[in-house]
C-alpha cells in the first residue's frame, strides 16, 4: 500500500471511528463550522430574500445603481469582509464595547456580510423574472407591495433554495475571514477550513485529510440537493403550458 | 340601441385614446372611445385580431393609463376582476389556489370545507390535489374564471377566454358565464368567436383599428347590422 492511501485510510478511520484519539476533536470542528454557517445563512436568507423581492418587485430612482453595487458586493473576497469586520469589532472600533472579536459571533457576522449581496442579488434575479410573468394578474389582485413579495417568495421557493445551498456553499468552504475575526482558537473558534489550513502546516495531514473528507462530502450533498431542486424547478418550468409531458 | 338611464350605466369611457410608442414615434392604438357599459348585462366587445378589444379592457380593468380621456366608474371602490387570454396560476395546487384567493379579499378565515364545497360546486372535486399548472388549457382556464368569481365582482372583464378551448370546455366555459349573470355580474368580454357571441351577448360593441365602428343589441347586430363594416366582419369579408 501507498503512504497515500494508508493516509486516505487513517482518515476515513477518524471520520467513523471513535476509538480514534482524534475522533472527537474532528467532530467539534465539524459541528462548529454547521453551526456558523447555518446561522449566517439563516440571517442573511431573512435579510437577503425580502430585500431582493423589494427591489425586484418595485421601481425607483437609483435602481439601477443599488443592482450594479449588489452584484459588485458578490464578489468581494473573502479577507476584505474579514478586515472590515476585525476593524469595526477590535477593542478600539465602533462595536468594541461588545467583546466579539474571536468568537462564533464574529464569525457568523461574517459569513453573512459575504453571503447576503449573494443571497439577494441571486434572489434577485429569480423574483424579477417571476414578478415579470405575474405582473399582470398581481395588478388585476390589486396586490399591495407587501403581498405581492410575499407571494412572489411562496412562488419562487424551489429556486430561492438553492439560492440558498449555494450562500451555505460558499459560507462553509469560505477560509479567509472567519480566520481573521476568529483567530482560529482550539475549541472556540476553529472551523474545518482554518483546521485544515493550520494542521496542513504543521505537518498533521491525517486530521487535515479527514476534514477535506467531510468538506467534500458536505459540498457534494449541497450540489445534489441544489441539482435536485433545479430540476424540479426546471419540470415546472416545462409544464407551464398545462400539459404534463 | 334604446334610450338608456344613468343608472343603468355602470361603466363609462370618456374620449379614451391610448398611444403605443414605436422607435419615439406616438402610435394611436385606441382613437378617441367614448362608451357606457350597462349593468348586468352582457357586453361582447368584437373585432378582428389587433382592433384592440383586449387594450380596452385593460383600461377599463385599470391596468393601464389611458393617454387621454376619463375612466368613469358608478362607484368609487368598484370590484373588478379578470380573466386573462392566458391564465397565470400559482404554482400550487387547485385547492391552494382558491385558498390563496380566499384569504387575499375576505377577512373572515375559510374552512376547508368550504373550499371543498366550492370545488364540488364547480364540478373540480377530483383535481383538489392537482398542481394547478398540470391541469388541461380548459381546466385551467375554468379555474382562473373560478377564481375570478370568488373575488365576487360586480364586473368581470373576460379577455378571450375560451380561443382555445376544444367545443367541450368552451360549453363549460360559457355556462359558467351564464352562471356569472344569473349573481347579477356584468360582464365585459372580447372575443372573435361570432357564434359564442351569438350564444351569449346581450349588447356587441365592434371595433376596428381602435375605433368603435357600431354598439347595438346582439339580435340587432347579428340580423341588420349599421355599418358596412360590421356586416363584412359578420360574412367575412375582407375590407
Amino acid at each position: 500500500m501507498t503512504e497515500d492511501s494508508n493516509l486516505f485510510i487513517k482518515a476515513l478511520m477518524m471520520v467513523f471511528s471513535s476509538y480514534d484519539a482524534l475522533h472527537n476533536t474532528l467532530w467539534e470542528i465539524v459541528g462548529l463550522s454547521l453551526f456558523v454557517s447555518l446561522w449566517a445563512i439563516f440571517f442573511a436568507a431573512l435579510i437577503g430574500l425580502p430585500l431582493g423581492a423589494i427591489i425586484a418587485s418595485s421601481r425607483f430612482k437609483g435602481r439601477g445603481v443599488v443592482i450594479i453595487i449588489l452584484n459588485s458586493l458578490m464578489g468581494v473576497p473573502p479577507v476584505v469582509v474579514g478586515l472590515v469586520v476585525y476593524i469595526l469589532l477590535s477593542a478600539n472600533g465602533v462595536f468594541g464595547l461588545f467583546k466579539l472579536l474571536y468568537s462564533p459571533t464574529a464569525m457568523i457576522i461574517a459569513q453573512f456580510l459575504l453571503i447576503t449581496p449573494l443571497i439577494t442579488a441571486l434572489g434577485l434575479q429569480i423574483i424579477e423574472n417571476l414578478n415579470e410573468e405575474y405582473n399582470i394578474q398581481f395588478l388585476s389582485w390589486r396586490l399591495t407591495l407587501w403581498q405581492r413579495i410575499k407571494t412572489l417568495l411562496v412562488e419562487g421557493r424551489s429556486a430561492l433554495l438553492t439560492v440558498l445551498l449555494a450562500g451555505f456553499g460558499r459560507a462553509i468552504s469560505e477560509v479567509g475571514a472567519v480566520m481573521i475575526v476568529g483567530g482560529n482558537i482550539e475549541h472556540s473558534t476553529r472551523t474545518m477550513t482554518t483546521a485544515i489550513q493550520m494542521e496542513i502546516s504543521k505537518g498533521n495531514l491525517e486530521l487535515a485529510m479527514a476534514l477535506g473528507i467531510i468538506l467534500l462530502t458536505l459540498a457534494f450533498i449541497i450540489n445534489a440537493l441544489a441539482h435536485f431542486f433545479k430540476t424540479g424547478q426546471n419540470k415546472i418550468r416545462q409544464n407551464k403550458g398545462g400539459r404534463k409531458f | 340601441m334604446s334610450k338608456i338611464s344613468s343608472s343603468d350605466r355602470i361603466l363609462e369611457l370618456d374620449n379614451i385614446s391610448y398611444n403605443h410608442e414605436n422607435h419615439g414615434e406616438e402610435m394611436p392604438a385606441l382613437d378617441h372611445i367614448s362608451v357606457s357599459f350597462l349593468k348586468n348585462k352582457r357586453t361582447f366587445i368584437l373585432g378582428s385580431n389587433g382592433a384592440g378589444k383586449t387594450l380596452l379592457l385593460y383600461i377599463c380593468h385599470g391596468l393601464l393609463k389611458p393617454s387621454a380621456g376619463k375612466v368613469i366608474l358608478k362607484k368609487q371602490e368598484m370590484r373588478q376582476a379578470m380573466v386573462f387570454a392566458k391564465p397565470t396560476l400559482l404554482r400550487r395546487s387547485v385547492f391552494e389556489n382558491i385558498k390563496f384567493i380566499m384569504e387575499l379579499h375576505h377577512s373572515d378565515k375559510n374552512s376547508h370545507q368550504q373550499i371543498l364545497k366550492i370545488l364540488k360546486e364547480f364540478d373540480m372535486e377530483q383535481y383538489k390535489d392537482t398542481p394547478a399548472r398540470h391541469l388541461s388549457s380548459g381546466e385551467q382556464q375554468r379555474l382562473a374564471v373560478l377564481c375570478a368569481i370568488l373575488l365576487k365582482p360586480e364586473i368581470l372583464f373576460l379577455d378571450e377566454v375560451s380561443s382555445n378551448l376544444d367545443p367541450h370546455a368552451t360549453l363549460k366555459m360559457e355556462n359558467m358565464i351564464k352562471d356569472c349573470s344569473k349573481k347579477s355580474m356584468t360582464i365585459i368580454m372580447a372575443c372573435h368567436d361570432l357564434n359564442q357571441a351569438k350564444r351569449l351577448a346581450d349588447i356587441i360593441i365592434y371595433m376596428e383599428k381602435g375605433k368603435i365602428i357600431e354598439q347595438t343589441e346582439a339580435k340587432e347586430f347579428f340580423t341588420k347590422p349599421k355599418t358596412k363594416q360590421g356586416f363584412n366582419f359578420i360574412n367575412g369579408i375582407l375590407s
